[in-house]
């Protein structure tokens, strides 16, 4: 917050009248939904009306002794992390070579953006095309070897190939900002390494990798909260959880539990988790930033 | 009727200790040039912005031509202010930058174009009308600020260290410039600078500031010639003045300068009295009673200046370009006795010595 | 700087050219599978090469996913999204920046908080919010007892209702209901320097005025930045407009396309699926494409 600024408007109502749309539309889509959440996971409707009945912890333990919870979760942290190292990795590698300024970089600096505007109900559904068992790539290797891959039927397959158009997605994100990232490196910097008989590859690793950990950091937070909550669409359109389950992740089964199985208090406990979950990568993000101010 | 009256006029932040703006009072006539002078943090911009409005009076009053001012807004004030860095709205044009404050104003349209061409003729700012402030130089911008203050016709201008962020060629220029500017306006302008070059030129009237208080006020070449305190002294003048402590001895008519000679004064003063004992550098003669030897030399190309030490006493003096004298060399140095100034060491203030009897001072001389 | 390193130029081309095919294959053969009849599309070992059939199939996919007035409503959409969150995260920002008043800090975290909980996490309660948009304002009045008290003075009992399933202002409010614009503009308006608030407010112009003339013409860029961003989201948005709309005919373009693939085992007709979903991806990569410098500008920007 800036409280150094002195030359400011003063009026008693002009900053309430300019704020208030906003307030209003946060009150009524954010924090009251966010607050009947909580409210919510700690109730239980009744079964014959009368409103909703306190019942303290009681979703939480509900929630938390069902295995098919954990294994959501379990589930869930997997294909954060592969999507998230998947992303990042490819990107940085890419990044670190759209850099070099050969000839052309420009066109594969845009060729490496474009697909960040691809929703991804669009891209899950290619992909499902893609890794169709029944037609193209994989139906030609099914036919040599029968069973060898089918999504629609193994759960490792399905989550394959989940990572994988996740990772697909993210990927330019992660590119715009690592490429951004290694343009602030100062050019003095890179020449002094080079004068100091440091090759190309070897700035990469010993200077230009040190210097992105901050923005690497950035990403991994970035990747990780998405891979949580985005993951719904991609769910939803390739696999819709299956096959038995082994995609169900933990965005996919609030939707679920809420509106196929109308249990709003489980689902609001289990919102309440993944609440505490992407806030608490949030702050890990924002003491990052601060520290990041430090750096410079 | 003074142009601009302060009364009492202070200011404390919230939660400030000290105020920045200690207690102010000045009358400034009407027409006049007036500069304020003073070191970074001395509280002199926190004044100026109080006149124009951006800042809140915390205690005391200003008045413009006779008019209580604390509580208008800057635009009802009849002022108009230059900033240091210009503050001109990037994406518009000259033209559009010098109109602003008519247009706010709601004045029609041709008279505005015309108000605003006679400004930017009257500052050669004619053919970039249709420029934006990116494609002007640093002088045309500052040329522009001024064009946008003067459109208004206001009654004070109000500048703020309007000439620092230009190089050093450009910086003279623009003090004649603004100096032929406010004899053919004739408002009274008032105008905040750390630079004492600048203060000195441009100034009818100095004040100069220290630690939110005024220390003194006159003309400028007044105040170069009899400094009322021991810091205007020494923040006035380039090299500064020497200011060597010392005790008035030999009965009251000299000072015994600590690790150094006794040097007589022009009158008498209580003796025993813990003093500080000024003298320009360009009052220093060479040729006198006090021997000394020369540490370093600085060539200015129009004259030299000479660091000697006398006894245990640091001396800065002129000297002639012409003049040869090296490092380790001994010379003899004299400081004229109506050229001194004295300082009371603890308070700071100017002291007078008075004037001797004629008998007395056949004795002494 | 003077490198001659043509061999690991080549490296470089090379290992480009693979993640450029990587990203790209997907799409080229989606591509090919819209240009195909179903045996085709079908066809195993697939085939590579385009077929005769794209213009059929684009217009299969545009009548029976009723493109025409689902591209309406997805722009509806965006647009109202882009100009809800360009507009009042603007006014917001000036108010948090640019005014002195005691509650700045307060409602400076209230507006910020929002940053860290996106739609997903609270999808089932913002669901019940926007079946009655004035919900929690009846909550309160029950509450606070007011309905009751209202209800024995004129004998009326205080229900406000306001629908908002299957309505555009259902698909847009929730979405505008974050702070990355707000936030956007905070940042950009800390470095506007204070000299030119103060010329502004020397030449009499008020707070409102200083907002039209000196403001918003600076913002421009920002602006654009936002826009792009927030265009591209919103129409790629999936789950809420999947939730508020239960008529079939107020859907957006990408529930419809996923409505194109049939539940369970029945192998859908991939020609005119994959026809569909590069026509509704079009849009949102033409905005990335042309507007590149602002996309880029925004997406850093909106990153704190």
């Amino acid at each position: 917050m800036s409280n150094t600024r002195r030359a400011l408007f003063r009026s008693a109502w002009l900053p309430w009248a300019l704020v208030l749309p906003q307030l209003l539309i946060i009150f009524v889509f954010f924090y009251w939904p966010t607050g009947e959440a909580l409210y919510w996971a700690f109730t239980l409707e009744q079964p014959w009306g009368g409103g909703n009945a306190w019942v303290g912890w009681q979703n939480f333990a509900a929630v938390f002794s069902s295995e098919g919870y954990w294994h959501s979760v379990r589930i869930s942290i997997l294909y954060a992390a592969s999507t998230t190292a998947l992303a990042i990795g490819a990107a940085l590698l890419l990044a670190m070579f759209v850099d070099r300024e050969v000839k052309g970089s420009r066109g594969y600096r845009l060729a490496m953006i474009w697909p960040y505007a691809i929703a991804a109900p669009a891209i899950g559904i290619i992909f499902r095309f893609v890794f169709d068992p029944r037609s193209g790539v994989f139906a030609f290797l099914n036919q040599a070897a029968p069973g060898l891959w089918d999504p629609t039927l193994n759960g490792d397959h399905a989550m394959t190939m989940l990572v994988l158009a996740g990772a697909w997605q993210l990927v330019s994100y992660n590119f715009v900002f690592l490429l951004a990232g290694l343009q602030s490196i100062p050019r003095g910097l890179v020449e002094a390494a080079a004068m100091d008989g440091a090759g190309p590859l070897r700035r990469m690793r010993d200077l230009q990798a040190p210097l992105l950990a901050p923005t690497l950091f950035f990403l991994v937070i970035i990747n990780m909260t998405d891979s949580f909550t985005h993951s719904f669409a991609l769910v939803d359109v390739m696999t819709g959880g299956g096959p038995a389950r082994s995609t169900d992740l933990m965005v996919y089964k609030i939707y679920s539990d809420g509106f196929k199985g109308l249990d709003y208090s489980g689902a609001a406990a289990q919102s309440i988790v993944l609440m505490l979950l992407v806030v608490g990568m949030t702050f890990l993000q924002f003491r990052f930033v601060e520290r990041k101010l430090h750096y410079k | 009727m003074a142009a601009i009256t302060l009364d009492h006029v202070s200011k404390t932040y919230p939660g400030a200790t000290r105020a920045s703006v200690d207690g102010v009072s000045l009358d400034l006539p009407e027409g006049a040039f007036v500069v304020v002078l003073g070191p970074s943090g001395c509280g002199k911009s926190t004044l100026l912005r109080m006149l124009a409005g951006l800042e809140t009076i915390t205690g005391g009053e200003a008045r413009i031509a006779g008019r209580r001012v604390n509580e208008l807004e800057p635009k009802d004030r009849g002022c108009a202010m230059v900033f240091q860095n210009y503050a001109l709205y990037p994406h518009m044009s000259v033209a559009d930058n010098i109109g602003y404050p008519l247009k706010v104003a709601g004045l029609p349209r041709a008279e505005r174009a015309a108000r605003v061409r006679a400004v930017a003729e009257s500052l050669s700012l004619g053919e970039h009308l249709a420029r934006r402030p990116g494609q002007l130089s640093g002088g045309q911008r500052q040329r522009v600020a001024i064009g946008r203050a003067m459109v208004r016709e206001p009654r004070v201008f109000l500048f703020d260290e309007p000439l620092s962020n230009l190089d050093a060629t450009l910086r003279v220029q623009m003090r004649a410039e603004l100096r032929r500017l406010h004899e053919r306006l004739g408002a009274t302008s008032l105008l905040v600078t750390h630079d004492q070059v600048e203060a000195m030129t441009l100034a009818d009237i100095l004040v100069v500031m220290q630690a939110g208080r005024v220390e003194q006020v006159g003309p400028p070449r007044a105040v170069y010639d009899r400094p009322e305190t021991r810091f205007v002294a020494g923040f006035l003048g380039s090299p500064p003045m020497n200011l060597m402590p010392g005790r008035v001895a030999g009965g009251g008519g000299a000072v015994a300068l600590e690790d150094g000679p006794l040097v007589p004064l022009p009158g008498r003063l209580p003796a025993g009295l813990a003093v500080m004992l000024g003298i320009r550098p360009e009052h220093v003669t060479e040729g006198g009673p006090h021997a000394a030897l020369v540490e370093m030399v600085e060539d200015l190309g129009s004259g030299r200046v000479v660091h000697a030490r006398m006894q245990g006493v640091p001396v800065t003096l002129h000297a002639p370009a012409e003049a040869t004298l090296r490092r380790g060399q001994p010379l003899r140095l004299g400081l004229p006795a109506a050229r001194l100034h004295v300082f009371e060491a603890e308070s700071g203030r100017r002291h007078e010595p008075a004037p001797l009897q004629a008998a007395e001072a056949a004795l002494a001389g | 700087m003077v490198e001659r390193r043509p061999l690991l130029n080549l490296a470089t081309h090379l290992l480009l050219g693979f993640g450029l095919l990587c990203l790209l294959l997907p799409i080229w053969l989606a591509f090919i599978a819209a240009t195909q009849d179903v045996a085709g599309a079908n066809a195993v070992p697939m085939r590579w090469l385009p077929g005769p059939h794209l213009l059929d199939n684009l217009a299969a996919a545009w009548t029976r996913a009723d493109l025409g007035a689902r591209f309406t409503t997805s722009m509806i959409v965006a647009l109202g999204v882009m100009a809800g969150k360009v507009g009042l995260a603007m006014l917001a920002a000036f108010a948090i920046v640019f005014f002195d008043w005691r509650a700045k800090a307060v409602v400076f975290w209230l507006v910020f908080v929002t940053l860290m909980l996106p739609l997903e996490v609270r999808i089932v309660p913002t669901y019940v919010v926007a079946a009655n948009a004035l919900r929690p304002f009846q909550a309160i009045l029950d509450i606070t007892g007011l309905t009751g008290l209202v209800e024995t003075l004129s004998g009326v009992r205080v229900a406000l209702e306001w629908r908002m399933l299957n309505s555009y202002t259902g698909l847009i409010l929730p979405l505008v209901a974050t702070a990355t614009g707000t936030f956007l503009y905070r940042q950009f308006f800390m470095t506007i320097p204070e000299e030119l608030v103060e010329a502004a407010r020397m030449d009499g112009a008020g707070p409102l005025r200083f907002l039209r003339d000196v403001l918003l013409p600076l913002s421009r860029t920002n602006m654009a930045a936002l826009a792009t961003i927030m265009f591209v989201y919103a129409w790629n948005q999936y789950l809420w407009p999947l939730l508020v709309t239960t008529e079939p005919q107020r859907s957006t373009v990408m529930v419809e396309l996923s409505r194109l693939v049939p539940r369970g085992d029945g192998l859908p007709e991939w020609n005119i699926v994959m026809a569909a979903a590069l026509t509704v991806m079009l849009p949102p990569l033409a905005v990335v494409v042309l507007m590149q410098r602002w996309f880029v500008r925004g997406l850093v920007a909106t990153e704190k």
